[in-house]
């Protein structure tokens, strides 16, 4: 069962039909601190495309890379860019502060949000959206890493979940599946 | 003579990949560039192992940062989990690609920011007690198609 629902969220979005379709299980609307104060809630990117992922900062290859894809992706949109919301949620809200947030996302591209809260409230965003982030124990001089999942929540102007991409997804099958929302 | 051609083509591009003549080289190597407030970064590369038995990388240095660690991406499932490793070992005549989301160098604590096109030397030591020397360039994104900003 597990493994039929692994296999369903790992299709590619262009595998299912030209028109995308709604993902009633995940997702909703929710209310952090953001980057951008104005914009500290989904529903203040109403009638904009969001692209959303989460992560931390001290992520030096998973969530660096996940977040370069984003910005690729919007790079070759053009002038639909600016219909495009890039937004980022941290799970590591210890570490991750409005402040730190701002200058780590300003390096992938001006339009980024993001936001972060308190242990609670990032609990219950990542619930609505099944993202899984475990702190992990070790020996590195790292400190706290997060095993973690890292997919990137295409959200129409209606902030319905509407594509999962997963990082085996082609920046031109990200780039087809926004476009055909815009 | 197209073989002896072939071959001289061979030699010659096997030369340009490494300043030593070891059994041992990297190519297509980048550090990855992150925003001046992120602490961590990442190292990749293709390792190649010419010679005719396996090695073991067991170390990487270099001073842009406190501690230099070998990691991998293991995949669980829908998790990615960084796990350290002692050792990468490259069988003979083989590589091993360190690249996103797989193999990487993990730059813990930068000195200072990196910047782009910054060159890095790193020294890779391995088992044997061979060391290779290699420089690579601080890239935003190592992997095609430039990211905008
Ligand atoms: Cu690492």
């Amino acid at each position: 069962m597990r493994l039929l629902l692994l296999i369903l969220l790992c299709l590619p979005a262009w595998a299912v039909a030209k028109e995308l379709p709604i993902n009633t299980r995940l997702g909703g609307d929710f209310e952090l601190a953001s980057t951008v104060p104005e914009q500290n809630r989904l529903s203040a990117f109403k009638g904009k495309v969001v692209l959303l992922n989460f992560g931390f900062t001290m992520c030096p290859d998973v969530c660096p890379m996940v977040l370069t894809r984003m910005s690729k992706a919007l790079g070759e949109l053009g002038k639909d860019r600016a219909k495009v919301q890039p937004l980022f949620i941290t799970f590591d809200p210890e570490r991750d502060t409005v402040q730190r947030l701002t200058e780590y996302l300003r390096y992938f591209g001006e339009d980024f949000v993001g936001m972060t809260g308190t242990p609670e409230q990032i609990a219950q965003v990542t619930k609505q959206y099944g993202v899984v982030y475990l702190p992990q124990k070790s020996d590195s001089a790292a400190g706290t890493m997060f095993a973690h999942s890292d997919y990137i929540y295409l959200l129409d102007q209606q902030g319905r979940v509407r594509a999962l991409f997963s990082t085996r997804d082609s920046i031109d099958d990200m780039v087809d599946a926004i476009e055909s929302l815009l | 003579m197209k073989r002896l051609l072939l071959l001289a083509l061979l030699l010659s591009g096997c030369a340009s990949w490494t300043q030593t003549q070891s059994r041992l080289s990297v190519e297509d190597g980048w550090v990855r560039l992150m925003p001046p407030v992120a602490p961590n970064s990442a190292a990749y590369f293709t390792l190649n192992n010419q010679g005719k038995t396996a090695v073991d990388l067991i170390a990487v240095e270099s001073d842009v940062a406190g501690v230099l660690e070998l990691h991998t991406i293991v995949e669980e499932g829908e998790l990615r989990r960084m796990q350290q490793l002692q050792k990468v070992t490259v069988p003979a005549q083989g590589i091993v690609q360190f690249k996103p989301g797989s193999y990487h160098v993990m730059l813990i604590g930068l000195k200072k920011p990196l910047q782009e096109n910054q060159i890095v030397p790193f020294t890779l030591r391995f088992a044997s007690g061979e060391s290779l020397a290699v420089s690579l360039p601080v890239k935003q994104d190592g992997e095609g198609k430039h990211a905008h900003h």
